[in-house]
Order: structure tokens, then C-alpha cells, then sequence
């Protein structure tokens, strides 16, 4: 331990002023040889020792003199001012490395590093069973609730959207999370007025309240006098008695109000509807794998409890994760892709810088030796030398944060809705110190590179000074310290080339997905009918009526109303019971994705049709119960026989057995890269008994052909006409409903390949100033040759075959980085494989491309060159 | 003159007693040693010290090497006395503020 002490005093004797050095060296080893004398030594001789750097440190600073600083900023502000055109490049490179590293970082800042808004958010917990999706059901809640020791509190909820009118404000459609009384205890979320839901208050026949967001309740009521308030959630009148404030964003972005859930745990069929997700906080002292560990038992008591709702084959897999991975866990991936890029872009920049830097510090080398010679001090020179490269990335660094500014806006308003907390994103104290460090770094690591070189052959520079020999030849090591930044550069953007390829295949792969439905020319828009004014029978009668009329309407193929709009909304996978109770072995709970429809949905939507009948007019309330399948849902309930003519129900007390009339083609419900679940369809008409509640909001979809402007006229016309109250939303093309799933995956697709072209383009910047300084160099030589009778061409290709040896070696380099870096993607790639040869070949020839035209430039003034001129010159 | 900060002030006042040498200085204040050698060279710097190195042979005969004493000078030992005055006018203050 002493002798580590000890050499920790050593190191830091580096930094001391070396007048004063050796008397320094002596004080501290004295000291700590007391240390050992007075028996004090290990960890308390290690602090102490680690007390030398500080000394060192302001030793060495107490040196300063503030006066020559500012002269060497001044001297430093002249020099590049009189570089006009290096000046201007190296800022711009330097600007948009260090802008583009910003913006991300400001946008990484507010979506994982800013704290959640809720307290210690990290004992927060998500519950789920091990299926997707990760739901429980209302039972299962209370049950845990009741049961789980583990907790402190269980909130569960739900969200949708819904219309609500009060106040001063006009009415409006908002995001509406249904929340059980644990909900905010849980995430010990402090409303800003008011106060949240109590226990009572979350009971079907409590009195109806709400709370609503800082931002709702400005628009309504202004500031304060929200609280105490009423307004109309979804047709019901609610006493608002609390406000969250600005910021509380869950469980979903821009979520406007909060109802109570009032979980019903005594019907029975509810126990298998896996509707609600769960939170809950961990108790002091427990872990995440004990609260695990507890709830898999309580699961296994239900399984015992319930044999005939939960099958023994199949033992319920509980799952208990952070929320912080929960919530930001699938951003995490396509954001530190994003980062990665961006840093990419700057270290080219940075590369760019010092390699501008080499080839303006070989006219100053000389300087630089005889005033080493003359005995100046290396810290002063390097004082001198680096404030202008300091100098430069500050300036970079001011116009990178300055354009970082709209930048980040820019990137938030193209950002999917499924990266969160996208409304916290905004430049802050944290993303002005990153962009102040990230400057200072750059201009001491790209100042670094020609200081050292020029450090250290000083002496060499003067001897060859000397005797003048300083020829083409003479400074091989300053063309290979240029060959080595453009090697590196070139390998850096090959990386990013290869990353954005396969971040492309792979949205293309995610655009090729067989949804199993057409989109294409289907416009779709929400029709939400007030339970106020809209009995089941009247909503039947109203929905099926404006299809009607869309379907009539010129240019409208075919038209129909949807409870759930596939790929955006999810139902959730209910367990149903088939007419024969044996399923498949793999079989264990049968559960079926829910659809309502009005006839000629299928058609619509182009989900082919493959036996059977499509609903009719005739399929009403009163007459049979039918149902349409998939062939994954006939598959799962009877095997290889034909589902025509079989039954099957809603596991609810309130479901009637539905006949199968129809088998329809499988198609995509969740995601786009989620497999094909079981679906059963039912008429709208009879949805209150065969799926137990008729859904008031529903989909009117159309598939045209033709202009799209005159069938979105059309329906607003006849939704218009039907009942002028109704809002309609959501209006928008089906086409655009999936586009926006891989909204994702395209934004992160486009911005790497967006910071790929600019690393190539600072790349081939880099690779033309390396060469074309290589034939300045080598004027002379080139001119003898010429004189001596040698052809344009192999002048050329003489310097087109140093270009390109040096960007052969940079790709070979970049492929295998790309290799490596590329399995960091794995996880978003979609049907490509991180070694892809298609991704990595057109990478690598986009660059060899970008190359080539960087060399066109340098080759042809070597071409141009004057044998008479160039002796001359020499 | 410079302000005394209160660490330079505890500093000093530690040599205005029989404490002589930087670690001896560390376990007087309890401040830790990045503090405390900074503040003795900074007090060197503005003649509040002076330092001197214990003879050779004397830290031989106590088998040691030699140590570097600190003395406040006559300068110190004025600015001292005047910082002491002006925190301890301060301190009723304190005392009314509880």
C-alpha cells in the first residue's frame, strides 16, 4: 500500500513546475514516510497521497499567468483569422460533429438520463403474466393486491381515447387512462392541486371523479380552480378532484385525464381477460428477485385454485421488471444506435481538424524547434499551439450547440410517439456543460496530434533545416500520420455505412412483412358514440348506416365499421371455449384476439376470404349467433377439421355460443414483427351477446379508388348528416396507420443513414486534403518525372492508386469494425443479418464512390503540373 | 492583502501553535491534504510562512528523512490576528440567528 503512495506521488510530480519539483518530491515522501512511522499507513496514506495531485495541480496553475493566456488567445484568434478558408472549414466540420452529437444527446438526455416523473422510480415494478401481452386480469389484481407482501402498493390501468367537454373549453378527444386506486400511490406521483383516488372512490357505484393534467386544466379552467370543478368524460359528468402536474406523462405521452377503474374481481370470466396492466412499488428491502419469487407462488396458488381456468400443462410464468426498462428498455437500443452515429460523425470531424492542423503545424515546425532550442518551456508552446485548436472548437461547438437548438426540435417532431417522454426533451444546464465538453475535448485531442508530432522530432526539424534537405521524402512520418487519420476515418464511416445499410434492409424487410390485410387505398377515421345518447341498439343501427352510405358513395369500392383498427389497436387475447373441449396438445388456454365488424370488412380491408360467408344484414341481434374465424383460431380450437359449422364462446358468463359460417386468411393484429395470433370475428350487430358489450367506438373504413380529399369530404358529409354531434378523428389512410408501427425503426433508419452520407462526405473531405497536400509535396518530383518523358496517365494513377490503397485499407478496416459494432444492432435488426453482404457491399462501394470523386480533384492538378514551372519553383 | 479563507485561517492558526509540518497541519485542522498543502503554498507565496528544512543530520539521528517546517511570519501572524477579529465579530450574529 505504501509503495503505492508513494507512486501515486510520483505521477503526480509530473504536473508540478519543474523549478520546484525536486523540493516538492521531497516534502510529500517525507510525509509519507511519517505515515509509516506513525503506523498510518493503508487507506489513509493512499487519501493523503492522493492529496499530492491537488497540490500538483494548483502548483501548476498558480503558474499561469492570466495575462499570457489571453495574449495566446489573441494571438491565436489572428492566426486563424488569417486562415479565412481553414478557419471556416474546420469550424463548419467541427459544427456539425459537434451539433449532431448534441441534438442526440439533448434528446438522450430527456428520454433516459432526466429522472422519471415519479419518486424513487426505480422500486417501481411492472406485473405480468409471461405472456404477450404483459396484462393481468381484474381478478388477478385483487388477488395480488390482497396477497403480494412484496408490494407497498399495485395500481393497474388502461387507456384509450374518449371525448370530453367542461369548463371554458371546447369539446375535445383526449387520452383517458383508467387507473385503480393504487395507481398513483404506487408511483408516488404528488398531484400538483387536489388529490388522488381513494379506495371508495374506485367502486362501480362511487361517486364519479376525475383528475385531470396541468395542461387540460389551463385550457378549461385556467390557472387553479380546476379542483372541485366538473367535467364530461365520455358523456358522464365527473367531479375533478385533483391536477397532475406538467410533465406526469403515464402511462402514455400527452394522457389528459385520469378515471377511477373500479375493478370488478367477482365475475368469474373476468379472471382470464388479460386486460389491465399492472404496476407496483417494492417494498423497503426487497428485491426485485424475491418479489419474483413471491409472485410466481401466488400464481401458483391460483393454478391450484382455478385447475379449470388455469391449465396445469401450462404453469403462468409471473414476470416482475424494473419500469425503467419497462418504459424506456425498447427506445434504449435505436438511441445509443442514434448516439453511436453521431459520436462517429464527430471523432471523423475531429480527425478532419487534426489532420488540417498537421498540415498547417509543418510550416510552423521549424519555428516550433528553435524556439525548443532557444529553451522555451513545452508547456508554453503548447499553450500557444493548442488555443488555437481550442479556439477553433469552441467556435464549432457554439454554432453545433446554436444548431442544435432546431435540430433537437426538429428530431422530437419527426420522433415516433413510441419513444417516451419525447415532451421532456429540451437543452438544459446538462446538454450546455456536454457541448462545452465534448468542444474542449475535441480541440485538445485534435490540437494533441500535430503538437506531439512537432514535439517530437524538434531536433530532427532543425538539422534537416538545416542542410535545406527538407524534401518530398523528407518527412515520411507526417504522410504516414496523415495516411493513418484518413485510414481511420475512412474505417469509421465504413462502420456507419454498414449500420445505416442494415438499419435499411432491415425497414425495408419490415415493409415487405405480409400483414395478411391490403392497406393500400383504405382510409380509415373514428367514430366514438356517447353511451349518453346511444343505446347498443341505436349504435348498431348508426354505425351500420353511415357504412352503408360510404359504401354507396362515387369511388368508394367497399366500406365498414371496425371495433379495432388492426396494427394500431389491440384488444387484448381473450380465452375462448370450443364445441369440442379437447385443443391441440400445444394448446393449453385458448385464447382469441376480439374483433366487432359490419359486413363487407373483409373485403375492405382485403383479408381474403377462404371458406364460408362474409356477415350480411340478416346476421342481427335476434337472429344466430355467427362468427368468422382465422385459420390459426380454427387450427387452435379444432385442429385440422373445418371450422364451418362449429361452435365456439367468449369464456364469459354473458357470451352466447357463436357459429362459425366464415374462415378467413391470418393477418397481423399487434405488431408487424409479433406473430399471427387467433382472431374471431363477430357481427357488430350481435356483439352485446356473442363478445358481452357492443364497442360504441368504431372504425369506418373504406377502400377508394382515385383522390383521397373527396371520400374523407364525403364521410365527413354523411357522418355529418347522421347525427351532426358525432366527432369524427383519426382520419387518416391505412397506408399511414402501419407506416407509423416502424416509425421507430424509420427514424432511427434515416438518421443514421443521414450522419453515414456525412461521415463519408467529412471522410472524403479528409481523404482530398491528405492527397491533395501529397501532391503539393510532391510538385517537384512529379515535375521531374514529367520532365523526363513520363505519361499524364501514370501520373494519375499514380496519385489515384495512393488514394485508393488508402481507402482500401480504411474499408477493410471499417468492414471489420462493422462486424463487430453491428451485432450492437441485433436486437432492431428485422430479417438481416449483422454480417449481411448486400448492406456491407453497397456500404463499401458507396464509399470507394465517394473516394474516387474526392481524388478526381488532386489527380487532375497533378496532371496539370508544369515540368518547366515545378523545376523552376524548386 | 487577501482575504483569509477560513481553511487558510485554520491553517495558520495551526502554526501560530507548536503544529509544524503539512500531516501534522492535516491531523491539527482535519482538513484533508488536498486542502492543506494548496493553502501552505499559497500562504508561502503571499510571506504569511516561511518554510525551512530540518537539518539532515538531525532527521538521520531520529531516522527519518528530513522534514519541511512551516513558521508563520511576522506578516502572518498580523493577518491572523486581523481575520480572527473579523470571524469572530461575526459570531454573535450566529448566536442571534439561533
Amino acid at each position: 500500500m505504501s509503495r503505492f503512495a508513494h507512486l501515486i506521488v510520483r505521477a503526480a510530480a509530473r504536473v508540478v513546475p519543474a523549478d520546484v519539483r525536486g523540493e516538492w518530491r521531497r516534502e510529500w515522501h517525507s510525509e509519507l514516510a511519517w505515515c509509516d512511522e506513525e503506523e498510518r499507513g493503508g487507506v489513509e496514506q493512499l487519501r493523503r497521497a492522493a492529496g499530492a495531485w491537488r497540490h500538483a495541480i494548483w502548483l501548476r496553475t498558480d503558474r499561469w499567468r492570466w495575462d499570457v493566456v489571453w495574449h495566446d488567445i489573441r494571438h491565436a484568434a489572428r492566426a486563424l483569422r488569417a486562415r479565412p478558408v481553414f478557419t471556416a472549414v474546420s469550424t463548419l466540420s467541427l459544427a456539425l460533429g459537434i451539433g449532431a452529437n448534441v441534438a442526440i444527446f439533448t434528446v438522450v438526455n430527456g428520454v433516459l438520463v432526466r429522472p422519471l416523473p415519479f419518486g424513487d422510480p426505480d422500486r417501481v415494478v411492472q406485473l405480468a403474466n409471461g405472456d404477450s401481452p404483459a396484462t393481468l386480469s381484474g381478478p388477478e389484481v385483487v388477488d395480488l393486491v390482497r396477497d403480494a407482501k412484496s408490494f407497498t402498493a399495485i395500481g393497474a390501468y388502461a387507456h384509450s381515447d374518449g371525448n370530453v367537454t367542461g369548463g371554458r373549453g371546447d369539446a375535445e378527444r383526449v387520452r383517458i387512462a383508467r387507473v385503480s386506486a393504487g395507481f398513483f400511490t404506487t408511483l408516488a406521483a404528488a398531484t400538483a392541486e387536489g388529490r388522488g383516488f381513494t379506495t371508495e372512490e374506485d367502486r362501480d357505484a362511487a361517486p364519479a371523479v376525475v383528475v385531470i393534467s396541468q395542461a387540460l386544466a389551463n385550457r378549461y379552467f385556467g390557472r387553479g380552480g380546476a379542483v372541485g370543478a366538473r367535467i364530461t368524460v365520455n358523456a358522464m359528468q365527473r367531479a375533478v378532484i385533483g391536477v397532475m402536474p406538467a410533465g406526469f406523462d403515464f402511462p402514455a405521452a400527452n394522457v389528459d385525464v385520469w378515471v377511477p377503474l373500479a375493478l370488478n374481481p367477482a365475475a368469474p370470466g373476468e379472471r382470464r381477460n388479460h386486460t389491465y396492466r399492472t404496476i407496483a412499488r417494492l417494498a423497503p428491502g426487497v428485491t426485485i428477485e424475491q418479489a419474483h419469487a413471491e409472485v410466481q407462488a401466488i400464481k401458483a396458488g391460483w393454478q391450484t385454485q382455478y385447475p379449470d381456468l388455469y391449465s396445469p400443462e401450462r404453469p403462468l410464468n409471473a414476470d416482475v421488471i424494473s419500469m425503467r426498462d419497462r418504459l424506456l428498455g425498447t427506445s434504449r437500443p435505436y438511441l445509443i444506435a442514434m448516439f453511436g452515429a453521431a459520436g462517429f460523425v464527430l471523432l471523423i470531424a475531429c480527425a478532419n481538424v487534426a489532420s488540417l492542423l498537421l498540415t498547417y503545424g509543418e510550416s510552423r515546425r521549424k519555428d516550433l524547434a528553435i524556439c525548443l532550442a532557444m529553451g522555451a518551456s513545452r508547456a508554453r508552446l503548447a499553450s500557444r499551439t493548442m488555443a488555437e485548436s481550442v479556439l477553433l472548437t469552441l467556435g464549432g461547438g457554439a454554432l453545433g450547440l446554436a444548431a442544435a437548438v432546431p435540430a433537437s426540435r426538429a428530431l422530437v417532431a419527426l420522433a415516433p410517439d413510441s419513444i417516451p417522454r419525447l415532451s421532456q426533451v429540451s437543452i438544459d444546464p446538462m446538454v450546455t456543460i456536454f457541448a462545452l465538453g465534448v468542444s474542449l475535448l475535441t480541440g485538445l485531442v485534435s490540437g494533441a496530434v500535430p503538437l506531439l508530432r512537432a514535439f517530437s522530432d524538434a531536433d530532427a526539424t532543425l538539422l534537416r533545416s538545416a542542410g535545406r534537405s527538407v524534401g518530398p521524402l523528407g518527412g515520411l512520418s507526417t504522410p504516414r500520420l496523415h495516411a493513418t487519420i484518413v485510414v481511420t476515418e475512412i474505417a469509421l464511416a465504413m462502420t456507419m455505412l454498414a449500420g445505416a445499410g442494415l438499419l435499411t434492409r432491415s425497414l425495408l424487410n419490415l415493409r415487405a412483412i405480409d400483414l395478411g390485410f391490403a392497406p393500400d387505398h383504405v382510409i380509415t377515421a373514428k367514430l366514438t358514440l356517447p353511451r349518453a345518447s346511444y343505446d347498443d341498439a341505436r349504435a348498431i343501427a348508426t354505425v351500420a348506416e353511415i357504412a352503408d352510405r360510404v359504401r354507396r358513395a362515387p369511388a368508394v369500392r367497399q366500406a365498414a365499421a371496425m371495433w379495432l383498427t388492426p396494427i394500431f389497436e389491440n384488444g387484448g387475447m381473450w380465452s375462448v371455449l370450443g364445441d369440442r373441449t379437447t385443443p391441440g396438445p400445444n394448446v393449453a388456454v385458448p385464447l382469441g384476439a376480439p374483433q366487432q365488424t359490419t359486413p363487407g370488412y373483409f373485403e375492405t380491408m382485403g383479408i381474403p376470404m377462404l371458406r364460408g360467408r362474409d356477415f350480411t344484414a340478416a346476421d342481427t341481434a335476434r337472429s344466430e349467433f355467427v362468427g368468422i374465424v382465422n385459420e390459426s383460431f380454427g387450427r387452435m380450437l379444432w385442429g385440422n377439421d373445418d371450422p364451418l359449422g362449429r361452435r365456439f364462446k367468449v369464456d364469459h358468463p354473458k357470451a352466447g355460443w357463436i357459429t362459425v359460417v366464415g374462415v378467413v386468411a391470418d393477418t397481423r393484429v399487434e405488431e408487424l414483427t409479433s406473430a399471427k395470433p387467433p382472431v374471431m370475428y363477430v357481427p357488430h350487430s350481435q356483439a352485446a351477446e356473442s363478445q358481452y358489450f357492443t364497442s360504441l367506438a368504431m372504425t369506418i373504413a373504406a377502400r377508394f379508388t382515385g383522390e383521397v380529399a373527396p371520400i374523407v369530404a364525403e364521410l365527413r358529409r354523411v357522418v355529418r348528416e347522421t347525427d351532426s354531434n358525432l366527432p369524427l378523428s383519426e382520419v387518416r389512410l391505412l397506408d399511414e396507420v402501419v407506416g407509423a408501427s416502424m416509425a421507430r425503426e424509420r427514424f432511427t433508419a434515416v438518421l443514421v443513414s443521414g450522419f453515414a452520407v456525412l461521415a463519408a462526405i467529412l471522410a472524403g473531405v479528409g481523404i482530398y486534403g491528405v492527397i491533395a497536400y501529397g501532391v503539393a509535396q510532391r510538385r517537384a518530383e512529379i515535375g521531374v518525372r514529367m520532365a523526363l518523358g513520363a505519361a499524364t496517365g501514370a501520373i494519375v494513377g499514380d496519385v489515384l492508386e495512393r488514394g485508393l490503397v488508402l481507402a482500401a485499407v480504411g474499408i477493410g478496416v471499417g468492414l471489420a469494425g462493422a462486424a463487430g459494432a453491428s451485432r450492437s444492432l441485433q436486437s432492431v435488426l428485422v430479417g438481416v443479418r449483422p454480417a449481411d453482404p448486400v448492406a456491407l457491399g453497397v456500404g463499401a462501394l458507396s464509399l470507394l464512390l465517394v473516394v474516387v470523386c474526392a481524388l478526381v480533384v488532386p489527380a487532375r492538378r497533378a496532371a496539370q503540373i508544369s515540368p518547366v514551372e515545378s523545376l523552376r519553383h524548386r | 492583502m487577501r482575504r483569509l479563507s477560513i481553511p487558510a485561517l485554520s491553517v495558520l492558526h495551526a502554526l501560530s501553535g507548536d503544529v509544524r509540518y503539512g500531516f501534522h497541519v492535516i491531523d491539527a485542522t482535519g482538513l484533508p491534504s488536498g486542502t492543506v498543502y494548496p493553502v501552505l503554498s499559497r500562504l508561502e507565496r503571499d510571506g504569511l510562512v516561511k518554510s525551512t528544512w530540518e537539518e539532515e543530520s538531525d532527521a538521520h539521528a531520529a531516522g527519518r528523512p528530513a522534514r519541511r517546517y512551516y513558521k508563520v511570519t511576522p506578516a502572518g501572524e498580523k493577518a491572523l490576528r486581523e481575520a480572527t477579529a473579523q470571524y469572530q465579530a461575526l459570531v454573535p450574529a450566529f448566536g442571534r440567528k439561533k
